[in-house]
């Protein structure tokens, strides 16, 4: 039974990739989710699914570009995609399993592993590694980049590393408890748990 | 319901009065239960916890809204409206936090996207429902079990 879609990747003004879930697949795995769609914006028809990595079971993606999406797959890796072919993939490169995705600096993507403790640096053109780095603390929530800097909300503070993941300062968030997540906004940052919203000035 | 909605009013007012005290570089607001939260164009953020919507802005409470049913996502518009699906409907609120319509979404919704172009795309039950912004028409719907066969 289809299930809902629950992420939203733009590509271009005609077209958008979607995360969803199929019911009788996700009842039976611990993450992820079950298709990549690319969906036609005018009439809600589907333009292409990406078949080459089932089984599916994806924890996040990313897009660069219309035609340069990156999926964390459980069984499959990190794949690239050019959202065009079903069966074509550019690059394929298993190893930890990655749970968030995120475009940064340098044209490259920034990997949160499951550990959450420790990050890297992804080349797009590739799916090699060009720098890692341990977290002081294990990350809460997905970070957010803002074009200089990233923001990584942890336990009671906001972790901020360059664009080479380099410390760059840290800032203590009292209350920020549990599972939190970055919105940046102007000159400001939002951290939001369950029961709090904190904002800062950056 | 309605006493938890009152209860989540006093309680941002009280502390964002303390959060204004406490100096210009941040503030925070308690806020129980948070299922979702945006950043609204113009300024502020919408938060949904219970069956509300509320919008702080500099550490004060702008306006709250009170839903139907448990508001479960919250998106910003691309005029300052804020957008919320609870129960098996999607409302667009105006910057001031004013019911603007309430669509269908026949199901509970899970994830709402709102596109440049102002299209609103609603995670629902079983897909995908596209909304126009301006008064909440349906536009299509899609459903990947006719194309997926995972």
């Amino acid at each position: 039974m289809p299930g809902p879609v629950r992420s939203y990747f733009t590509l271009d003004d005609r077209r958008i990739a979607i995360i969803g879930e199929v019911y009788d697949l996700s009842g039976l795995r611990e993450n992820g989710q079950d298709y990549v769609n690319v969906v036609d914006l005018r009439r809600g028809t589907t333009d292409e699914q990406f078949e080459v990595i089932k089984p599916f079971d994806i924890f996040d993606a990313v897009t660069l570009g219309p035609e340069l999406m990156v999926v964390s797959v459980k069984y499959s890796g990190l794949v690239r995609w050019n959202t065009r072919d079903m069966y074509g993939f550019d690059w394929r490169v298993k190893g930890d399993p990655v749970e968030y995705l995120l475009a940064g600096g340098k044209d490259s993507i920034l990997a949160v592993y499951f550990q959450r403790d420790r990050i890297s640096l992804i080349s797009p053109s590739d799916g090699r590694i060009s720098a890692e780095a341990r977290l002081s603390a294990p990350a809460t929530g997905k970070p957010a980049w803002d074009g200089t800097h990233y923001y990584i909300p942890a336990e009671g503070k906001v972790m901020i590393l360059d664009a080479d993941l380099r410390a760059s300062s840290e800032i203590t968030v009292p209350g920020l408890i549990g599972e939190a997540r970055v919105h940046l906004a102007g000159k400001g940052v939002y951290l939001v748990d369950m029961d709090s919203v904190h904002y800062l000035q950056r | 319901m309605r006493r938890f909605f009152w209860f989540i009013v006093a309680s941002a007012i009280v502390l964002a009065l303390q959060a204004a005290a406490a100096g210009a570089s941040g503030w925070e607001v308690r806020v129980p239960g948070i299922a979702d939260s945006a950043v609204v164009l113009g300024g502020g953020i919408a938060v949904a916890s219970g069956d509300s919507v509320s919008l702080f802005r500099e550490g004060s409470l702008e306006w709250a809204w009170k839903a139907e049913d448990r508001v479960r996502e919250v998106a910003a518009g691309t005029d300052g409206s804020v957008f919320a699906a609870f129960g098996s409907s999607l409302a667009k609120l105006s910057a001031e936090g004013k019911p603007l319509w309430v669509s269908d979404t026949y199901e509970l919704a899970y994830s709402v996207h709102v596109l440049e172009d102002g299209m609103i795309l609603v995670g629902y039950e079983y897909g995908l429902l596209a909304f126009e912004p301006v008064r909440g028409k349906l536009l299509w719907e899609h459903y990947a079990h006719e194309e997926c066969d995972t």
